[in-house]
């Protein structure tokens, strides 16, 4: 496989590849299937994949900076990934693990998160408005300021999670685990928490201050 | 939150249901923060000839006797001065607390008061104030007390809204009421005068312009950067603080520019979203999309001076490259001058600076066309000149359905297509607007004021001019 082929585009059909550790960086990748193929280490950086199929894809520690990844990663490996600034606005990342995923300034609106693996994830300057994370795993994830307006967190594990001055407007929390978390001063207007776990969680200065039952 | 607090009755005053009143919304502050933010707040009063009532809790009179000598001179320029404090040995000997316009009342320990640390300063011209709590040991969750005093957290607000503050003041006084009836009597006194005075159209607190209030904020900017530069070894979370505060300095005052214009109280949420959704439909990348939306929600700054203050030279850029021997430079915007105080809103600024630009080159300030000017700016402009458009169909024609409204405000824009703006915008303005006729929604909503650093990209300390450094120059000298 000539990797200038690849990086110029010209090969839709890379399912399966094996593209360990290669510079595609600044290449346009858009609508290339690389369904399953293995990305690891690979440096992606500015590249452009925009409706491209990465399901299942191995993408451990690639370098993902500036990316444009509105693209299909079910259930792919983003583990040790560096994605600063990359954009995933609406991008599928349901069920992807991005634990030690390295995110800053990410573009996530609109996301589908759902059932993916953030635990301990630093989310602090991402945008998640209107995010699909249902029963994704935020353990422990930093997501203090983070903007999760209208996101959908039904089921969510924000276990010990740093919700600190979260902007959770219009978020949907039903059924959410809480327990531990740190909700200070978090915005919670025209949220809904029915049947939430807020077990040792601390609500102080939010507006549902008082109206949580523990 | 402490019952029988300020602010948890200021809180309990604004829940939902509760008339027309805004639900307070909090932030966290650590306790460096809050020092830097009162400074600034106070040494405005040194400044300018506010003459205000200044009500401050300090939690414990050591905290006070910190900053005794500097409320010397606040109480030289302060018809009255009131200190809450639980009373610390030599709090009442200090000779600030001696003079006749400073009061001091010495809270029980009991007092939950005692937990609070408030600043508020109401006066015609500038109105102002801090008002947060400490964090309860409980609170802190598992990680406890802080060791570090510097780690100590607060929760609450600030803010230069007359309003609150005035809401605020009467709560102060009626607590203060419970220790000393005579006081209360005398400030009740003063706050009548003030609050009269506060509804006449002369008062400043409710027109913010670059000079006042301007200053103001370039102070509280100054000050936090200045503790910023302190902190030795850089602990992330207290840097981040003193950087969103920074930043909420500046969306407080877009806040109040809307409060203050009844006609059009929504103007910098409507521009943003209008401006975001603009620039999605042309694809920008997604951190211009979050520059172009804290550049809409901060827009109105840059229109905070009078028009003819507005530009320091009345000539174009074209004509100073043309005489060689003249630096290149661009005429300076004071509102957004204010705004190049923080780094990283500098190519928020030069967004502002040119979304008066108009495409044919006949705009200001400097006078570019077509492509020159940044594509933000230009979205920004057409936006914000089409957002005006429609609040005022909507003020004098309140019975026409707003897709009418929409209509007549997209066909004045699109009648200065080409000479005021660029006409691939018109377009892309032609199908927004089609979208919203037809049922698609734009959420409209303030960011939660005290979380907006996500709107802080890293490349917002990139000049989006190439004649931007020599302009910075110039603010310098």
């Amino acid at each position: 496989m000539d990797i200038a082929t690849i990086r110029a585009g010209k090969l839709k059909y890379l399912a399966g590849a094996d593209l360990e550790d290669e510079d595609l960086s600044h290449s346009d990748l858009s609508k290339v299937n690389l369904a399953g193929a293995n990305l690891s280490g690979a440096n992606l950086a500015a590249a452009k994949l925009i409706g491209a199929n990465l399901d299942g894809a191995n993408l451990v520690g690639c370098q993902l900076t500036g990316t444009d990844l509105r693209a299909n990663l079910l259930g792919a490996n983003l583990m040790q990934a560096d994605l600063t600034e990359a954009d995933l606005r609406g991008a599928n990342l349901r069920g992807a693990n991005l634990m030690q995923a390295r995110l800053s300034h990410t573009a996530m609106a609109g996301a589908f998160l759902s059932g993916a693996n953030l635990m301990g994830v630093n989310l602090q300057r991402v945008d998640l408005r209107g995010a699909d994370l249902r029963g994704a795993n935020l353990s422990g994830a930093n997501l203090s300021g983070t903007n999760l307006t209208q996101a959908d967190l039904q089921g969510a594990i924000l276990s010990n999670a740093n919700l600190e001055e979260a902007d959770l407007r219009d978020a949907n929390l039903a059924g959410a685990n809480l327990s531990g978390a740190n909700l200070l001063c978090a915005d919670l207007e025209g949220a809904s928490w029915a049947g939430a776990n807020w077990v040792g969680a601390c609500v102080v200065g939010t507006l549902l201050e008082g109206k949580v039952e523990k | 939150m402490l019952e029988g607090s300020i602010l948890q009755k200021l809180k309990a005053s604004h829940e939902l249901g509760q008339g027309d009143k805004r639900p307070l919304n909090f932030g966290v502050y650590y306790k460096n923060t809050l020092v830097a933010l009162c400074h600034a707040l106070e040494d405005a009063i040194l400044e300018a000839d506010y003459s205000p009532l200044v009500i401050t809790a300090f939690q414990r009179g050591k905290w006070y006797l910190q900053e005794a000598d500097r409320y010397r001179s606040i109480a030289e320029r302060s018809p009255q001065v009131v200190i809450m404090a639980s009373d610390d040995a030599g709090f009442a000997e200090h000779p600030t607390s001696q003079k006749e316009t400073v009061a001091l009342v010495a809270l029980e320990d009991a007092d939950p008061v005692a937990q609070e640390w408030h600043l508020i300063i109401l006066s015609p011209d500038y109105t102002a104030m801090v008002l947060c709590q400490e964090l309860t040991e409980a609170d802190y969750g598992s990680a406890g007390f802080p060791q570090e005093d510097l780690e100590r957290k607060f929760y609450g607000f600030w803010t230069f809204e007359p309003g609150l503050v005035l809401e605020t003041v009467d709560l102060a006084i009626a607590h203060i009421g419970e220790y000393n009836p005579e006081l209360h009597q005398q400030l009740t006194t003063h706050r009548e005068a003030i609050a009269a005075r506060i509804q006449q159209d002369d008062a400043l607190c409710h027109q913010p312009t670059a000079d006042h209030l301007g200053r103001t904020v370039s102070r509280v900017v100054d000050y936090l950067q200045e503790n910023q530069q302190d902190l030795n070894h850089r602990i992330e979370p207290l840097d981040n603080n003193l950087t969103s505060n920074e930043l909420q300095a500046f969306l407080r005052v877009a806040q109040l520019i809307d409060q203050t214009d009844l006609s059009n109280p929504m103007a910098a949420a409507e521009v943003a979203s209008l401006a975001e959704a603009m620039g999605q439909l042309v694809d920008l990348p997604s951190w211009q999309l979050h520059r172009l939306r804290l550049a809409g929600l901060l827009h109105r700054i840059a229109l905070l001076d009078k028009a003819e203050n507005r530009l320091t030279a009345g000539t174009s850029i074209y004509q100073q490259v043309e005489s060689p021997d003249m630096p290149l430079s661009c005429p300076l915007v004071p509102g957004v001058q204010v705004l190049r105080k923080m780094g990283r809103l500098r190519a928020i600024a030069t967004i502002l600076t040119h979304h008066t630009e108009a495409w044919d080159g006949s705009g200001q300030p400097a006078g570019l066309s077509g492509d020159e000017i940044p594509v933000e700016a230009r979205i920004l402009g057409l936006v914000a000149c089409f957002q005006q458009r429609v609040a005022a169909y909507r003020a004098t024609l309140p019975e026409e359905a707003i897709e009418t409204l929409l209509t007549q405000a997209l066909a004045d824009c699109r009648a200065e297509a080409s000479d005021r703006w660029d006409p691939k915008l018109i377009d892309v303005l032609t199908l927004l607007v089609k979208g919203l006729q037809q049922g698609m929604s734009l959420p409209i909503a303030m960011p939660k004021i005290a979380a907006g650093l996500w709107m802080l990209d890293s490349h917002s300390e990139e000049e989006l001019l190439r004649y931007e450094e020599s302009m910075v120059d110039l603010t310098l000298s």
